[in-house]
């Protein structure tokens, strides 16, 4: 116990009296910002894979530090050292009121176009580079211009498609989809 | 219990050693040392899961010290750090590494000391030293070269002052005379890791 002890005050003395740094963050422009063209209180209608309308509004919009671990460890961020923010980064939440379970979608981009996106509480898809090349798709009986398509075979499978004009336009995973509305 | 008495028997076999030595040892009451330590504690670097490292100028730390001696064997008093700190932070600025922020710090820490001389002979005397507890003032600069870019934000005030300032030196060896030696310690904190100097005693009132 009082190993313990002089450890600790050990451990305190020293990270108290090291050097002291400021925090730097790497800012968010406002063109970047701009790539999710969501806003508060909007509501967006899509199908899901059973053919059911589910209404989503636009609940939260900040932007603030951001660290990657959240992405990482969406459910259990004990497990590694709490990343320090390095950069600024918008997040904007789409809640559905429509569906008992409340499901949700979060988009947050950072600096340099890149685009996380992540459903439903468990699954985090990988993050979109939105300054690489974009496609002409139809979704829907919709077609849409300058998407970006992220699509992974194998197990885990996914494909999503997302538009800095429209927003989410499709995301469809095995046994769960949702399909933009217009 | 075995342990106390194992620090007690240390203490008696040391202090004897020392009384032993009345008519030969150096006996200054006041000692003045300045030295110059690599490393100190005020320069490490403590920021797990942070994404940006300085280039960092580690020029070291410059101290002054006075003991006063209670006994042959033990001594108190103040040591006066000053650790002058250079941070230099890069960045991507359009696609190059460049230098965004300029930190210049300057750590002050006064510390009180307990310096316990193990070995006292003519010419060489082995110390160890602890200090805990001492004031720790930095004064912080920092200079901005892509505000618009990066936002750099200084440490508060409360972070710059504290009262853990401190200095654990197990063992240290003065080779010199009476008057005047020069020393060498290891150790760790304010002074640095590892530490040259210069002493110089008062001579006693008869």
């Amino acid at each position: 116990m009082k190993r313990h002890l002089i450890y600790s005050i050990a451990f305190v003395a020293l990270m108290a009296s090291c050097v002291k740094e400021p925090t730097i963050y790497l800012r968010l422009p406002d063109e970047d910002a701009a790539a999710i063209p969501y806003q508060t209180g909007q509501m967006l209608n899509f199908i899901d894979q059973d053919g059911d309308t589910l209404l989503y509004i636009v609940t939260y919009d900040e932007t603030k530090p951001f660290s990657e671990d959240y992405w990482a460890y969406p459910n259990d961020s004990k497990t590694s050292i709490t990343q320090q923010p390095w950069c600024y980064a918008r997040t904007v939440q789409l809640r559905c009121y429509t569906d008992s379970t409340n499901t949700r979608m979060m988009f947050t981009v950072i600096p340099e176009k890149y685009l996380y996106f992540y459903w439903n509480y468990e699954m985090s898809l990988p993050h979109l580079d939105l300054n690489g090349a974009t496609e002409t798709v139809e979704v829907n009986g919709e077609t849409y211009e300058n998407v970006h398509v992220s699509s992974y075979s194998g197990d885990f499978w996914h494909v999503w498609y997302y538009s800095e004009e429209v927003g989410l336009i499709a995301v469809k995973t095995e046994g769960r989809s949702l399909t933009l509305v217009r | 219990m075995k342990k106390t008495l194992f620090v007690f028997c240390l203490i008696a076999f040391f202090s004897g050693t020392a009384f032993a030595q009345l008519d030969t040892v150096r006996s200054n009451k006041n000692e003045f040392s300045i030295g110059y330590g690599h490393m100190p504690a005020s320069s490490f670097r403590f920021r797990p899961g942070c994404m940006v490292y300085p280039e960092t100028d580690n020029i070291g730390a410059f101290y002054v010290t006075y003991t006063r001696r209670l006994s042959k064997v033990i001594g108190i008093g103040l040591t006066f750090c000053y650790d002058p700190i250079h941070l230099d932070y890069y960045g991507t600025v359009n696609g190059n590494n460049t230098l965004i922020c300029k930190v210049r710090e300057n750590s002050f820490s006064l510390i009180p000391h307990l310096k316990i001389n193990w070995l006292n002979t003519k010419y060489v005397n082995l110390y160890s030293k602890v200090g805990y507890m001492g004031f720790h003032q930095t004064t912080y600069k920092q200079k901005e070269y892509y505000p618009d870019i990066y936002e750099v934000n200084a440490p508060s005030q409360d972070e710059l002052f504290d009262l853990w300032a401190f200095q654990v030196t197990p063992i240290g060896v003065e080779v010199g005379t009476k008057r005047c030696a020069g020393f060498i310690q290891c150790g760790i904190g304010m002074e640095g890791i590892i530490s040259i100097g210069f002493r110089y005693g008062l001579k006693d009132k008869e």
